[in-house]
């Protein structure tokens, strides 16, 4: 079937300076393979010595994650666009001095290290919610070196807002968005941090949503986008985090009874800084597939493996080869 | 971007002479070496230390032959294993 492969500007040059090329195929793989063969320039660029995609090498099939649309096998048809992204490719931040030097405990985390660091860089993480609970892990963000950080909230802040790690007392009144931005302004030398632009497109999204509604819309908006992301939901005893890579059970499947509202209690800004950190790790480390959930309740902490639900939107599409879907697993 | 083979880190002090030598250990392929100069006391302690830690061999600590500032030479080898947070 013929495909359109989208190909990025640092490739072009291996693809006869082309924009898109046609490719044939029935999945994925098969149209990756044929575009190799008619251009082996992108061979190496594009695959690695045993011929599988290269691991930070993104493809989108008509925008959508092919990890969230079931992977390299996952079938196409005619007209369908495939846009290779290489994550790393073409003008990617690196770490200078400065970089090093500010960032230098956490190049030391295992499994982050410098080229986690760099794709921290390169990442787009919108953080929707800017009051006492999210404050917490939007420090820890700006912090961390997320290389730009869009926060989204347009609501006004409220006196309790300023009891959070963020939020002083002048803030009261003003958007909590603007009021974030504002006081994350001393990490903003090496990162860029701004109110979130209608239409931008993240690479990752922290959710710390004002209600359950709310957390399962947003988090819905981001599995069908095939964007990572992870969810905040915390109340006076506790809450939860849920982390859910592409092609993880959605945050319908991992969140189970957990309850909202959300006065800010110390367990909850903890539980927020816990989500930034798990963003990071998702950011830095994309080969992550499995989700999980922490949960706090009654002070006691627990975590454990998310689990599909049966016959939630959320399950892989049976591969091409397996048409009746005989062999798909509750994933 | 080629990875820097040699290292000069006697103007480093620690905790920056292993962030940086963990930074170029990271660039390269498993068993392939880096030399690292470093200067005398902590650095060309915990260097060494914390690189077997890591799982890299040392493959040789001698004194750098004259000149100045004085110093010490690191030769370590990159492990195999690369250690990583996994979620369950």
């Amino acid at each position: 079937m013929p495909v359109t492969v989208l190909i990025p500007s640092p490739l072009r040059e291996l693809a006869g300076r082309q924009r898109e090329v046609a490719a044939q195929g029935a999945t994925v793989r098969q149209v990756l393979a044929d575009l190799v063969a008619s251009h082996p320039g992108l061979r190496g660029a594009l695959t690695d010595d045993r011929g599988e995609p290269r691991r930070h090498l993104g493809l989108f099939l008509n925008d959508l994650d092919v990890r969230a649309a079931g992977g390299l096998d996952a079938p196409v048809a005619d007209g369908d666009r495939l846009a290779l992204v290489p994550a790393l490719a073409g003008g990617a931040p690196r770490l200078g001095e400065e970089g090093i030097a500010r960032w230098a405990r956490q190049l030391l985390v295992p499994g982050f290290g410098a080229a986690g660091q760099e794709r921290l860089l390169a990442s787009r993480v919108r953080v929707i919610g800017a009051d006492a609970v999210a404050g917490a892990a939007l420090l820890y963000l700006a912090q961390a070196g997320v290389g730009t950080l869009w926060i989204d909230d347009p609501e006004a802040a409220a006196p309790a807002d300023a009891g959070g790690w963020l939020l002083g007392p002048k803030a009261v009144g003003q958007l909590r968005g603007e009021a974030a931005v504002e006081a994350l302004r001393p990490f903003s030398s090496l990162i860029e941090i701004s109110p979130y632009p209608i239409g931008g497109v993240p690479t990752a999204v922290l959710i710390v949503a004002t209600s359950s509604a709310q957390s399962l819309a947003t988090a819905e908006v981001a599995r069908r986008t095939g964007v990572p992301h992870v969810v905040v939901e915390a109340d006076a005893e506790g809450g939860l985090v849920a982390t859910i890579p592409v092609g993880a059970p959605c945050y319908a499947c991992s969140r189970g009874a957990a309850g909202a509202g959300r006065p800010p209690a110390p367990a909850a800004t903890g539980l927020a800084a816990l989500a930034a950190h798990e963003l990071l790790m998702l950011i830095a480390d994309p080969s992550l597939q499995a989700g999980r959930r922490f949960e706090l309740i009654r002070g006691v902490p627990s975590m454990r493996a998310t689990a599909r639900l049966s016959g939630c939107a959320c399950s892989p599409p049976p591969p091409a080869s397996d048409p009746d879907g005989a062999g798909a697993g509750p994933g | 971007m080629t990875s820097p083979r040699r290292l000069d880190l006697r103007a480093h002090a620690c905790p920056m002479t292993w962030v940086k030598t963990c930074i170029a250990l990271e660039r390269l392929a498993a068993g392939e070496e880096l030399e690292v100069w470093l200067s005398a006391g902590e650095p060309v302690d915990s260097v060494p230390r914390t690189a077997a830690e890591e799982g890299h061999q040392v493959v040789s600590l001698s004194p750098l032959d004259g000149g100045a500032p004085s110093g010490w030479r690191l030769v370590l080898r990159k492990g195999m294993a690369e250690a990583r947070l996994a979620l369950p």
